[in-house]
């Protein structure tokens, strides 16, 4: 009986270990996870984000500028981790990497300490750009360039509205969660919109690198009429007659697009938006969505942004970037620098791919038609989306300062004030100017 | 030429006693100092005036027993230290408000420990006595269904409150407890007297012993409906089990041992139907996971406190005992398994396989009929005891809710425990 009690302990205390210490009704779990201290998160000033703090058995995450709450996401015992705490969350707790230091760390009970990291995100950036979307439904987003890694774009701003508080998102978390404005959506990376005209400059700087227009061709009935569920669609403001294709995409009109829908087909739209990256998941450190891969169905519509077609702002702004980079389609990476095992930053730089969406010369030919005087690239407008019709307003722009080329891409929902949106982009441009 | 080699049997004797103390001692010290620096992050007395009032304790011991008892077993006294010694660390550890009655009780077990070891002449009255002790026994377990309390304040009233000075304003008193020895006391004297007879009629079947086995039947029969009312059914099952095993030594008949078995089942299938503590305990231990956080919250709890603790154990103090209810005392098992580990538990269980072999070794050397069943009666109590907790702990079998021998805190169980150690001590000695 002795041994079968000896046996039953070995069963139990070896055999069956991993199994039962995971099970997630073993408060045990929740004790050690109380006192890993989190490593910090700081902007790229240095300004605190997310930090751990307490009594050494009793860590608390909080969030300083609660503001960024949707771009760092966050660290609960209850509820998990997301956005940048979810991306970065083995560099965060930082696990033991080898066998060894596990066994030394769980021995000897050292307490675990986490690593820290660096964000490109500004905080006082994404304080303004919160300011400036006031208490809007829609998301902004901002990335660099830099001129000497043009396939590497950092993100800087990144805020979801309506978004959510951190440091109180356990007391909230069952009213986040059915509110029917999604606030723990991060509307950056997982918002799907339509886009609409948005793909316009897309569409005609792909047709004008496979040589099917040039932007001086004659464009015949440029203002023509276009049904899309009992709505009708037609260029911003009349056109000149006869218009080219610059004033095409000048004036958004959308009938043309219907012609080159008819020469490149399904196949061709699905390779065109392949090319600028919006088929495919990002390879960001956060959480991004793709919806699943369709055929697209009505190449017309489809030409015109509807059809099955929706896209997230990350997408749309990266696929944008093309045109003032040269057509290089570039990754976003929000991390920067992390901590060592020692303790000592490290760059954190993600491999990236070269890939190149369209020749440099028709992203040029095309950036050089939206180009207003003070600013690199401008594009807005109004999008009529999903089956309500709600109207979203859009905006896209870009500067250069210094060597880094700036985008900015913002999305009003279930707003008709182009000139709002408008404003709030330029104002985050007219910020990045004055650093 | 003998007296001489006695006298040298017994010098080795006690220093091999005097080292195996010394052992315990530093285990125990060792603990203690540890569990005082996770705790207070420095060296405090508050966690060392137990350890070092024990070690003055199990000192005196030692001396008392090697001046007046020098042929004792030199292994009993250093098992009984280094498990109420870690009982101490425990219960200082899982229930610290009860650290001065613990160890209060560790010193009056130590006393009943030696007093017993050393101050009868033989063991004759107890033998001679036996009806009249097993009915007081009877009249003390009766009283608890009129005057019982729970000192926790729920479950069975299996204590009496007595007002006795100097151990706090009440102290409780299990007399299950002394029934435990007082049974043992009986059937042993019993089987003394009778055992070669039940031994002849035992061969024709129990209708011809039955005459024989009549007033044990009765006697102990009694005993389980007190228990049963009472609905401690962790005594009542240690009960049936210790009777089975000293009939069959008795008879040597594996007739009754196995109608015995047969009989346990049925009643424990009755109990399953009748109790609800027993269908409660029954049912969390044939699949306690589906109520890992209901009824079977206590079991589950105490599987993650055994797995939580490796090889090594998490060290003392460091580990997560409390979220298992009453840890102090049915669980400390699986606290000793968090915190010492595998090596820890493994220890525990070696210890008391080490009291039953000397305990069966005394026995089977004892030529005297009613110390040979009081020897394996009492080591079987303890042996029975400490599995029937350890394996109701490792889910091996349904809980019993008993307490495991010098380690668990409880007064009347650890005060009981060592005055069985202390007969057993006694016997010991060919004097």
């Amino acid at each position: 009986m002795f041994m079968f009690v000896g046996l039953g302990l070995f069963y139990w205390n070896v055999l069956r270990t991993e199994i039962i210490l995971t099970r997630n009704d073993n408060p045990r779990i929740l004790e050690q996870e109380l006192r890993i201290l989190r490593g910090e998160i700081l902007d790229r000033n240095g300004k605190v984000l997310a930090v751990s703090s307490g009594e050494p058995d009793r860590l608390q995450r909080v969030y300083p500028i609660p503001e960024v709450g949707p771009a760092v996401g966050f660290y609960s015992i209850t509820h998990g981790t997301a956005g940048v705490e979810d991306g970065f969350d083995e560099i965060l707790r930082n696990n033991p990497d080898d066998w060894w230091t596990a066994l030394a760390q769980s021995a000897l009970h050292l307490p675990q300490e986490g690593r820290g990291i660096k964000l490109a995100l500004d905080a006082d950036l994404q304080l303004a750009a919160e300011a400036a979307l006031g208490e809007a439904r829609g998301a902004v987003l901002m990335f660099g360039i830099n001129g000497d890694d043009p396939y590497r774009a950092w993100i800087h701003v990144m805020v979801s509205h309506p978004g959510f508080d951190p440091n109180f998102l356990d007391e909230q978390f069952e009213e986040l969660g059915s509110n029917e404005n999604a606030p723990l959506l991060n509307r950056v990376t997982q918002g799907q919109y339509q886009p609409g005209l948005l793909l316009q400059p897309l569409i005609l700087a792909s047709a004008l690198d496979n040589g099917q227009i040039s932007l001086s061709d004659p464009v015949e009935s440029a203002n023509r009429p276009i049904e899309i569920n009992g709505a009708t669609l037609q260029c911003k403001d009349p056109p000149p007659d006869p218009a080219s294709w610059a004033d095409v995409l000048r004036f958004q009109c959308p009938g043309p697009y219907v012609d080159i829908a008819d020469q490149v087909g399904v196949r061709g739209l699905d390779s065109l938006f392949s090319s600028f990256g919006l088929d495919t998941d990002p390879a960001l450190e956060l959480e991004t969505e793709t919806p699943p891969d369709e055929p697209l169905d009505d190449p017309q519509l489809a030409s015109i942004g509807y059809d099955k077609l929706t896209t997230t702002p990350l997408k749309i702004g990266l696929a944008m970037s093309a045109l003032v980079n040269g057509g290089r389609l570039p990754q976003p990476q929000i991390g920067i620098e992390t901590q060592d095992r020692d303790g000592n930053w490290q760059s954190w730089l993600l491999p990236v791919q070269e890939g190149q969406a369209i020749s440099a010369q028709a992203a040029e030919a095309v950036r050089d038609v939206l180009s207003p005087d003070d600013s690199d690239l401008e594009y807005s407008l109004l999008v009529i989306s999903g089956p309500d019709e709600t109207t979203n307003a859009w905006y896209m722009g870009s500067a250069k300062v210094d060597n880094i080329q700036y985008v900015v891409v913002a999305v009003i929902e279930d707003s008709k004030r182009e000139d709002r949106v408008q404003r709030l982009g330029r104002s985050l441009l007219s910020a990045v100017r004055n650093i | 030429m003998y007296s001489r080699l006695a006298e040298d049997f017994q010098e080795i004797s006690s220093r091999w006693e005097g080292r195996l103390l010394a052992v315990s001692a530093v285990f125990i010290v060792v603990n203690a100092l540890a569990y005082s620096l996770v705790s207070e992050g420095k060296i405090s007395w508050q966690h060392l005036w137990g350890p070092l009032v024990w070690l003055l304790a199990m000192l005196a011991a030692h001396v008392l027993l090697v001046i007046y008892r020098p042929g004792h077993d030199p292994v009993l006294l250093p098992i009984f230290a280094l498990l109420t010694g870690w009982g101490i660390i425990l219960v200082d550890r899982l229930a610290e408000n009860f650290l001065s009655r613990q160890i209060l009780w560790v010193l009056l077990g130590t006393a009943a420990l030696v007093s017993i070891s050393i101050l009868p002449r033989n063991l004759r009255p107890l033998r001679r006595y036996r009806y009249s002790l097993l009915i007081v026994g009877f009249i003390l377990l009766g009283l608890t269904l009129v005057f019982g309390v729970n000192p926790s304040g729920f479950g069975a009233a299996l204590w009496l409150p007595l007002p006795l000075p100097y151990l706090g304003p009440i102290v409780f008193f299990q007399p299950s407890e002394l029934l435990k020895l007082l049974l043992v006391i009986f059937l042993s004297s019993y089987f003394a007297d009778r055992g070669p007879l039940l031994r002849q009629y035992a061969q024709g079947g129990v209708k011809g012993a039955l005459p024989f086995l009549a007033p044990l039947l009765v006697m102990w029969g009694f005993c389980l409906i007190l228990l049963v009312w009472q609905r401690d059914l962790g005594t009542a099952t240690l009960f049936f089990v210790l009777f089975l095993s000293l009939l069959y030594l008795a008879t040597g008949s594996k007739l009754y041992s196995i109608v015995g078995f047969i009989l346990l089942l049925g009643a424990g299938l009755l109990a399953y139907f009748l109790f609800d503590v027993v269908t409660l305990r029954v049912d969390a231990w044939w699949n306690p996971w589906p109520e890992a956080l209901d009824r079977a919250f206590q079991i589950v709890q105490s599987l993650y406190a055994i797995a939580a603790g490796g090889l090594v154990g998490q060290g003392v103090g460091q580990g997560f005992p409390y979220f298992i209810p009453v840890v102090h005392s049915d669980f400390v098992f699986a606290a000793v398994a968090e915190e010492w580990g595998l090596i820890g538990s493994l220890s525990l269980v070696a210890l008391f396989l080490l009291l039953a072999y000397r305990g069966f070794r005394l026995a089977a050397h004892n030529k005297n009929p009613f110390r040979y069943y009081l020897a394996a009666g009492l080591t079987l109590l303890f042996s029975f005891q400490s599995l029937l907790i350890m394996a109701g702990v490792t889910k091996l079998l349904p809980l019993t809710g008993i307490t495991l021998p010098f380690i668990s805190y409880g007064g009347s169980s650890l005060l009981m425990s060592s005055f069985m150690l202390g007969l057993l001590m006694f016997m010991s000695d060919p004097k």
